[in-house]
């Protein structure tokens, strides 16, 4: 026991406390401190003794005097006055023989508050710089996060599965992070002890006490979904753990805000172009720094000092463009930070998109920063803002708190030029200042809308039962009895239908679209990887990141994207930037990642203003390796085209990076698969466009529907050149290489239908049939059919395991009467046609 | 108000903000303002030179502001140099802890000449 021991060190840092006050003065923030400093020793102390009155007071006390600190009172020598009162009244309370009962505190003293703070319900108030919806779309996810929480638990009750409980310790961890953003001390508090619960627990878990922690928690968001105080937090509920130490908010809630806050430097700094110069330059050489930081993160997370040089670069950023009134810099700054902030303090690990994000700010800041400069180089008056800055500042909110949301409303547009004028005042104005202290949520473009979680399996089967109702719907509207019917009534009403199903045709494949962002932006890291690892300068620019297509498409173009980023990067851009400056090209490599939109289709394009490809070289190899004849003449393209052969590998030797995985001729494979196709364009000297085409979506094709004998197929009509009737001087029969047709001064394979489906009964004769030409790939090649039957847009269905692979087939369709159609793949078709026509086909 | 022709120190790895800073004190008659881009020259600063000032950013490399204010305030010659902290709005556990650690005053950035006219007069009053 140490109790008088004790109770007289109290009763000398009371007295130490009293003097202090009787010295300071209360503006003066050395004495503040020590007044503070001494108020926490008293709270402890008293606090191990168990005089809980006194340490409540001298709690209450330190907070008046944080509030006075951080300049939140409206009245200092009042609030002075309490805190002396109180030391007296401490002072009364620690002679012998007092009974503490009977001593009052000052009214104005916090008391209630610095006790509610431990155990009672305090109001919560939403930071601000948290936007609000944000915060809104938090707290309406909270009950599925917890009752996924219940179900783990009732599970692990009868039966310990690790998976489970590590499922388990991940949403208690998520949730810490989410509360931490929006100051729910207590619920990160209790959550990061939960952690430590679980860990400590082994298989173990003390399933009562996690499902009460979970019902307060359950407490605690539906009282902060219906506005109503903080619920009370049950000291048992957690024992071993740290208790959740309280904040002072309450008591600084008490007291008021009374100085506005500060407004920019008015005079000093307008127009000063040099200034905004060294800025520039500053900022430049910052952000190049943490580059490397960066992509060091990504293999080390959780690195403390690489952390906190990132935070410290946007840090400073926000702080001199808050200086400058580079209002956009300041807030994109300012909201990497907060998720900079949140990593540093160990509540989210920087992986994943948390650190694409980063990555992505950091690029738009370079953007800004680019554009100042260029501004300020020309003595302009306004800076370039960049369109994406609203989309990007709301991406990284929404992903600090935790998830993820697509820029459903972006309207998809293949920008040319994605910069835009925006007027800034550059120099310092009061006004634009007090503008960007208003709450930044009045600025959200994006709004997170509710949203219900479907699989993607219900999906598509939605989108199929659409199609099946498009394909019956054209059936009733070309049934003979409709069309013969005299009812103006049902022409309209049939009329009406068909509008809605077009509709609902349209919203059932926008429902499977998403944008491929996320995919572009893995490539950012790809490039920046490659750079390093080639130790080249690259400069890499993402275009039309909020182009749409079809989710299946955007899986899966991932693989060949990164082979194509790869190749440019690698084999593109010059090995070394001598020899990028003897081909008087700038020192820094460009690589362009673009996605549009043409003509109903998706092109995804990667450009590089490198060596351009080398003719003769792949030439060369392909003869090698037995791929192309001897004297064989090719076309620039297909020689081109060469490289996606497998086997083909323009590559020396396989090197770390390019070697890897795909080949490019799994790239042409996976966009064949996608009913897509590539083509290069190159330029030697100038570098290589590889033009990727997709279709808008996997589940509808356009396609003309084409007759052999008593046979229809459908033939997509994307890849539909023309279709000729040829006449008999057209056609050669060319020793080795099959039927060939002449159009214009190309010469093309002829392809049988016919043959590859052994149909009876088709038309023999080329003139007296129609040859519908198609490209693949760059490759062209003749179809001989009957005749055409019409247009289309048909839903594709599966074939299902056992038809899988059919040479020539790619799909079913029902067609308008009901009846099954076949779709011709033709990129099968044309490789048979190119490569086979010679020895099957040919009938010489 | 203070002595204009006192030796200031400018401490923040920022050279922006230093510039900005010192302009400021410039346009408040100071002019004689040094700099260091972190809380180690700043300390080597002081103690070789007759500093009657610091202004100090918070999170610096190599030694931060709180380690800086306490090295200051440990070291006999430099001990009664007022020393003003350039803090965000948002940090105010720093506040707290640079003032249990003898800060004189802080400043939230962006600020004003006027603010920080203010500060000064308040720390040299």
């Amino acid at each position: 026991m140490t109790g008088p021991m004790t109770q007289e060190s109290i009763n000398q840092l009371i007295d130490s406390v009293a003097e202090e006050l009787l010295m300071a003065d209360p503006s003066n923030l050395q004495d503040l401190g020590k007044i503070l400093d001494c108020f926490q020793k008293i709270q402890q102390e008293a606090h191990e003794e168990g005089l809980i009155r006194a340490a409540d007071a001298a709690e209450a006390a330190g907070s008046l005097v944080r509030c006075m600190i951080l300049d939140e009172v409206s009245d200092r020598e009042e609030t002075f006055d309490v805190i002396s009162q109180t030391v007296s009244a401490l002072q009364q309370m620690m002679r012998p023989g007092v009974d503490a009962e009977n001593i009052f505190f000052p009214e104005k003293l916090p008391l209630s508050a610095a006790a509610k703070n431990k155990k009672d319900k305090q109001k919560f108030i939403l930071p601000p710089h948290i936007d609000e919806e944000i915060y809104s779309d938090f707290l309406a996810e909270r009950d599925g996060v917890l009752e996924q929480m219940e179900s783990h638990l009732l599970v692990l009750e009868k039966v310990k599965d690790r998976e489970t409980i590590a499922d388990l310790r991940r949403i208690f961890h998520t949730l810490k992070g989410e509360a931490a953003i929006f100051e729910l001390n207590d619920v990160a508090n209790i959550c990061h002890g939960t952690e430590d619960l679980i860990d400590s627990s082994g298989e173990e878990l003390p399933i009562d006490k996690l499902l009460k922690i979970k019902d307060w928690l359950k407490d605690v968001f539906d009282a902060l979904k219906n506005n109503h105080d903080m619920p009370q937090l049950h000291e048992q509920l957690f024992h071993e753990t740290d208790a959740p130490q309280g904040e002072t908010a309450s008591a600084a809630q008490t007291v008021q805000h009374e100085e506005a806050p500060s407004q920019p430097v008015e005079t000093a700094m307008s127009g000063d172009i040099d200034l905004l110069l060294d800025f520039v330059s500053e900022a430049q050489e910052h952000m190049d720094k943490i580059d490397n930081e960066l992509l060091s993160l990504e293999s080390n997370p959780e690195d403390d000092e690489t952390l906190n040089a990132v935070f410290r670069v946007f840090h400073t950023l926000k702080g001199a463009a808050g200086f400058l009134a580079l209002n956009d810099i300041s807030r994109l700054a300012h909201i990497t930070e907060n998720l900079l902030d949140l990593a540093r303090k160990g509540n989210v690990i920087l992986s994943g998109e948390k650190i694409d994000v980063v990555f992505e700010s950091l690029d738009l800041m370079k953007k800004l920063v680019a554009n100042l400069r260029q501004a300020v180089s020309v003595g302009k008056t306004t800076y370039a803002s960049e369109s994406t800055l609203e989309a990007t500042i709301n991406r990284i909110e929404a992903i600090t708190i935790g998830k993820t949301i697509e820029p459903a409303e972006k309207k998809t547009e293949h920008a040319v030029e994605e910069q835009r004028e925006q007027p800034a005042e550059k120099a310092p104005d009061v006004k634009a200042k007090e503008q960007e202290l208003q709450p930044q949520q009045k600025k959200a473009v994006v709004k997170i809308k509710e949203s219900v979680k479907v699989d993607s399996e219900t999906l598509d089967q939605l989108v199929d039962a659409i199609g099946e109702l498009v394909i019956i719907e054209s059936m009733i509207r070309q049934d003979q009895a409709v069309i013969s019917a005299k009812s103006s009534r049902l022409n309209s009403n049939i009329r009406q239908m068909d509008k809605i199903t077009r509709e609902l045709q349209q919203l059932g494949m926008s429902l499977r679209m998403i944008p491929v962002k996320g995919t572009f932006q893995k490539m950012s890291r790809v490039v920046r990887d490659l750079a390093k690892k080639g130790d080249k300068k690259i400069e890499f620019t993402v275009k039309g990141e909020d182009t749409m297509l079809d989710k299946s498409v955007v899986d899966k173009i991932g693989d060949p994207l990164i082979h194509l980023v790869r190749n440019s990067v690698d084999h593109g851009i010059e090995k070394s930037t001598e020899e990028r400056k003897n081909a008087n090209k700038s020192e820094t490599g460009n690589v362009i990642l673009r996605a549009f939109h043409k003509g109903g289709n998706i092109y995804i394009e990667i450009e590089d203003d490198g060596r351009g490809l080398n003719k003769d070289a792949i030439l060369h190899k392909a003869m090698e390796k037995g791929l192309v004849r001897d004297g064989q003449a090719l076309s620039e393209r297909e020689i081109f085209n060469l490289v996606f052969l497998p086997g083909f590998s323009t590559a020396k030797k396989v090197t770390d990076v390019s070697g890897r995985g795909v080949g490019m001729d799994v790239v042409r494979k996976t966009l064949e698969e996608l009913r897509g196709n590539i083509e290069i364009v190159s330029e030697p000297g100038f570098g290589s466009t590889f033009s990727l085409r997709l279709p808008l979506t996997l589940a509808i094709i356009d396609g003309m529907l084409v007759g052999v004998g008593r046979e229809r197929y459908i033939v997509p009509t994307l890849s539909i050149v023309e279709s000729i009737r040829p006449s008999r001087e057209d056609l050669n029969t060319i020793a080795n290489r099959g039927e060939m047709i002449q159009i214009r001064d190309r010469l093309i394979p002829l392809f049988r239908l016919s043959n590859l489906f052994r149909i009876e009964g088709a038309k023999d004769d080329p003139t007296e049939g129609l040859i519908i030409v198609v490209e693949d790939s760059g490759n062209m090649t003749g179809i001989l059919v009957d005749e055409l039957l019409g247009q289309q847009s048909t839903v594709i269905k599966s074939l299902g395991d056992t038809l899988k692979g059919l040479p020539g087939i790619s799909g079913g369709s029902i067609m308008s009467d009901g009846k099954v159609g076949l779709i011709l793949d033709i990129a099968g078709i044309v490789k048979l046609a190119t490569t086979e026509n010679s020895m099957t086909f040919s009938k010489t | 108000m203070a002595d204009t022709s006192m030796r200031v120190l400018v401490v923040d790895d920022f050279s922006t903000m230093r510039r900005i800073i010192r302009n400021i004190l410039k346009q408040l008659g100071f002019e004689s303002i040094e700099e260091a881009e972190d809380g180690q020259i700043a300390l080597e600063k002081l103690l070789n030179g007759e500093f009657k000032f610091v202004i100090t950013d918070w999170n610096m490399p190599n030694m931060t502001g709180l380690d800086l204010l306490k090295s200051i305030r440990a070291d006999d010659s430099l001990k009664d140099i007022p020393v003003l902290l350039v803090t965000a709005e948002a940090e105010k556990e720093n506040v707290i802890q640079a003032a249990q650690a003898g800060v004189n005053d802080y400043i939230v950035k962006p600020f004003t000449a006027e603010v920080l006219k203010q500060k000064i007069d308040k720390i040299f009053g």
